[in-house]
């Protein structure tokens, strides 16, 4: 018997191609002895669909045909076993039932990778590669998280929030921002990935603009001081919030001053769908030895702190004119899931992708545990009575 | 028609209801004797005050055969409405073990229904040659099938046994083939006389700090019971499957072995537990070893090394010992403290490795199941620093020495699972350990063949030293207790023997005290003594 995964993508998010792309390679490279893969695509619409074709990168061509030809299912939980069940049911038809041992989400960005898709796991109760609940969340929210990692001693760059109530009078927040920052400043929604929204401003009317696209964006954003010299160092981070270890580093090469969407994502059109992997970038990082442990470790310290799980990629900056290190965000669920920088240290792709389903076995066998310990510790006179009163207490 | 026939007619109606009643108490009571004709027919025998009720069913029987008159048929169908009453209480009273209505039992049901209906219908062609009417013969028939109820159950089983074999054969051959399926799973078997619940609980939360464990729930411990865990729990993902496995007869142990083979094994213990079915102790130390026998070349068995009878078998094929007392036991437990608050020990490994446990368990013989567990986990490649946070999650098992606070200033040590002498002295030694007033309440040992009332009265002996209050539920049971007490010169004023077990709890809540009182809750009996 083979663990059934059911890998999902997609979903109501800017960054549903990207995933799409992420999923696919990634089911290519698992270990097919030991899994059976069930490719689960989500659509912008939030449905279910599974087929020959769900796991054909051509096949997304052509999307509307896709779906024709492939099953649209739900997923339930029955009598502690999750499936994924046939939908809408057929009369005098027997609905396509197929078992689901562990869920494994390769999705980016809002609506997905922010807790939202991790809930419904957790309510079907299904164990599910990454980060949990809180942990996604926290990692999707630039502002929280700062919060956290500052209360925990990881340097982050101090930042303004500002949401729709405060956009209704611009000038204010302008005059807020210069007054707390000089130029160049960064404004960025509060809640999404892979650079969308985010743009640097020089001065004042780049200023407005930036706002004008964030909010395009979210409901809140957040502004920080612009770094004018700057590198950015990425490290991943593999394990639980007992648990972690850090892979190389990696540093993405930039064309513009700050990696865009484009970059990330578009930027080998020809090559076609390699994702994060095929980013111009060095691996490794050309930084010091000390410079390399200290990113390394503070990693695996914000990690911990943000109770992650699974794998992380997350970036770091350097502001070059002060030499200060600072964390920027975290992806709960990188990019091709940051196989590249496993590589490098001796984790084949394959096997990073076994150490993410164990561990989210493993976090499933602990929660069964804690919820265990509470039930024997309910019982009361009441039900000793009531076991013990037999026959009207007669023994 | 005459008014009497109208009058049996009803006796007729209110005679399906009886039978329904009776049918379900005798089939509830066949359920836990385990579907064993001889334990049932044996059973019947010792209980059959229980059902004299069912005199009234003859009476009936030859009062509706003889006359055809208004009185006898009111008599008659008084009868009948008595024995109705009688079962309907029963079947309300409160049962410990619930009758479930399993696919088997639907079975028996039909069968039986079967039965009556042909007693019943085969008597008809007596009325036409005797000049009797349909009706009171058939009143007749249902009358004497009414009386040979409890043991047309058996009857019944008999009749279905071919089909039953035939359907747990193929649920057997399904659970093989979900194995076969798994060629890298493990499967511990655990058995022995007494531990081997406890075990089975603390090595799967143990092998959880690595493993995905699923073991067989409760006390499923049957070939049945190990083969519906394995249909319908266990999955692709499980690493380690934790098998228990229960024996009242020779041979018992191979038969879940033949169906689950086990790869490494357990046995916990080995003492005087079944001896009414295992007859010498001899035949419960063969039958125990049917584990270590079933297992592969490469398989390794966990022995209890503190017990005499596993230390006497020789020639065994990679053993590994853990205990407390056995100086030459693989793993062992050292430096043992124990308090009402919990115990704490150190584990030496065979590598020498010696790492410090705490748990919030009580009591000794809870350390040697500990250790057993600890064994089997680092055995497994788990390190002995891993399993600390595991050990101090432990949780008492339910029922099996388990401390529940009940505010105020009484704690109950509830150890109501299946006693055997040597764990009703560890629970006396754990009760000992706590300051204050301690109050004991048990019915006795049961199934320990000739040497019930020597354990029994054992059992006494060892209550007088360190119990405050003693109270006895059930007097004929607990006579050889009672004899144990006095023979030590227990006081008497403190001895209270009652027949009903709410009244036991109240007379213990009721002994007034400035102190804290602890209530040790030995053993419980099912509802078929």
């Amino acid at each position: 018997m083979k663990i059934k995964v059911a890998v999902m993508f997609g979903g109501k998010s800017v960054e549903h191609e990207v995933s799409v792309i992420s999923a696919l390679q990634a089911i290519a490279n698992m270990d097919k002895d030991k899994y059976d893969i069930i490719p689960v695509y989500i659509t912008k619409q939030n449905e279910m669909y599974i087929g020959e074709d769900i796991g054909n990168i051509d096949a997304y061509k052509n999307i509307d045909n896709l779906l024709k030809n492939s099953q649209r299912v739900i997923m339930v939980n029955d009598a502690g076993q999750v499936k994924l069940i046939s939908y809408p049911m057929k009369l005098f038809k027997k609905p396509v039932e197929i078992n689901i041992d562990v869920a494994f989400p390769i999705v980016h960005g809002t609506n997905v990778e922010d807790g939202t898709l991790q809930g419904y796991l957790k309510t079907l109760g299904i164990p599910f590669v990454g980060c949990d609940v809180t942990a996604s969340a926290l990692g999707m929210d630039k502002y929280y998280m700062k919060a956290v990692l500052k209360d925990c001693g990881i340097p982050v760059l101090d930042c303004l929030v500002f949401t729709t109530s405060d956009y209704k009078n611009i000038d204010k927040i302008i005059e807020y921002i210069e007054k707390n920052f000089s130029y160049p400043v960064i404004v960025k929604p509060v809640n999404l990935g892979s650079s969308v929204g985010i743009k640097m401003a020089n001065d004042r009317n780049e200023l407005i603009s930036a706002i004008d696209d964030a909010f395009l964006y979210a409901n809140r954003i957040l502004v920080e001081h612009g770094i004018k010299n700057l590198r950015e160092i990425n490290c991943s981070v593999l394990g639980d919030a007992n648990e972690a270890v850090a892979s190389e580093c990696e540093e993405p090469l930039r064309n513009a001053e700050i990696l865009s969407y484009e970059d990330k994502y578009l930027s080998n059109a020809k090559g076609g769908s390699k994702g994060m992997a095929s980013v111009s970038r060095k691996i490794p990082a050309e930084i010091s030895q000390e410079l390399r442990e200290e990113i390394r470790s503070m990693a695996v310290k914000s990690f911990k702190h943000l109770g992650c799980n699974g794998v992380a990629r997350i970036d770091f900056i350097i502001d070059e004119d002060t030499g200060n290190l600072y964390f920027n965000e975290i992806n709960t669920i990188p990019g091709s899931l940051a196989f590249y920088l496993w590589e490098p240290v001796g984790v084949p792709y394959k096997e990073l992708l076994s150490r993410l389903i164990d561990l989210a076995l493993k976090r499933k066998r602990e929660e069964e545990n804690i919820t265990f310990s509470f039930e024997t510790n309910i019982l009361n006179m009441q039900s000793i009575g009531g076991l013990k009163g037999a026959k009207n207490g007669k023994l | 028609m005459e008014i009497t026939d109208y009058i049996y007619i009803i006796n007729l109606m209110a005679f399906i209801f009886s039978y329904i009643y009776e049918l379900r108490y005798n089939l509830h009571m066949f359920q836990l004797n385990g579907y064993k004709n001889k334990v049932h027919l044996k059973w019947l025998r010792l209980n059959r005050q229980k059902q004299t009720v069912l005199v009234i069913y003859l009476v009936g029987a030859v009062l509706a055969i003889v006359f055809r008159k208004p009185l006898p048929a009111v008599l008659t169908l008084i009868g009948t409405l008595l024995v109705l009453f009688y079962y309907y209480s029963l079947s309300k009273a409160k049962a410990k073990k619930k009758f479930v209505y399993t696919n088997r039992v639907k079975r028996l049901i039909v069968t039986n229904s079967i039965l009556t209906a042909l007693i019943t219908g085969l008597l008809l062609p007596v009325a036409a040659l005797t000049g009797r009417t349909y009706i009171q013969t058939a009143v007749f028939g249902v009358s004497l099938a009414g009386l040979l109820e409890p043991l047309l159950v058996i009857l019944s089983n008999i009749i279905n046994k071919p089909v039953e074999k035939s359907i747990n054969n193929y649920y057997i051959n399904d659970a093989k083939k979900i194995l076969k399926q798994c060629p890298n799973l493990l499967v511990i078997g655990i058995t022995g006389s007494y531990g081997k619940t406890s075990v089975k609980y603390f090595l799967s939360t143990l092998l959880q700090a690595k493993y995905n464990v699923l073991m067989t729930p409760e006390s499923y411990n049957t070939p049945m019971g190990v083969v519906k865990t394995i249909r319908s729990s266990l999955n692709p993902v499980t690493d380690i499957f934790v098998c228990e496995m229960g024996a009242r007869n020779v041979g018992d142990i191979k038969e879940i072995c033949d169906i689950v083979h086990p790869t490494h094994g357990v046995i916990t213990s080995i003492g005087p537990q079944h001896l009414e079915s295992f007859k010498t102790i001899d035949n419960i130390v063969k039958t125990k070893f049917e584990l270590a026998d079933s297992l592969p070349k490469e398989g390794l068995i966990f022995l209890n090394g503190d017990n005499e009878y596993i230390l006497k078998k020789e020639g065994l094929n990679n053993p590994i010992y853990y205990g407390i007392d056995n100086p030459q036991a693989n793993y062992r437990a050292v430096d043992i403290a124990v308090s009402s608050k919990g115990t704490e020990f150190t584990i030496i490994s065979p590598d020498n490795e010696k790492v410090r446990f705490q748990t919030k368990l009580l009591g000794r013989h809870n350390v040697v199941n500990i250790v057993g567990a600890i064994a089997v986990s680092n055995t497994l490649g788990i390190p002995l620093e891993d399993l600390i946070i595991p050990v101090r999650r432990l949780q008492p098992v339910k029922h099996r020495l388990q401390l529940i606070e009940k505010g105020g200033n009484i704690t109950i040590i509830d150890d109501a699972f299946n006693s055997n002498p040597a764990g009703s002295k560890a629970a006396l030694d754990t009760l000992s350990l706590f300051d204050g007033i301690r109050i004991l309440i048990t019915p006795g040992m049961v199934e320990l063949g000739a040497k019930e009332d020597y354990y029994n009265r054992e059992f006494g002996k060892q209550a007088a030293a360190c119990c405050d209050y003693v109270i006895l539920v059930g007097k004929k049971q607990t006579e050889a207790v009672r004899e144990g007490l006095i023979g030590e010169g227990f006081d008497m004023d403190k001895l209270y023997v009652t027949d009903y077990f709410d009244d036991a709890i109240n007379h213990a809540y009721n002994i007034r005290t400035d102190k804290h009182k602890y209530i040790l809750l030995e053993n419980d009996l099912p509802d078929n003594y």
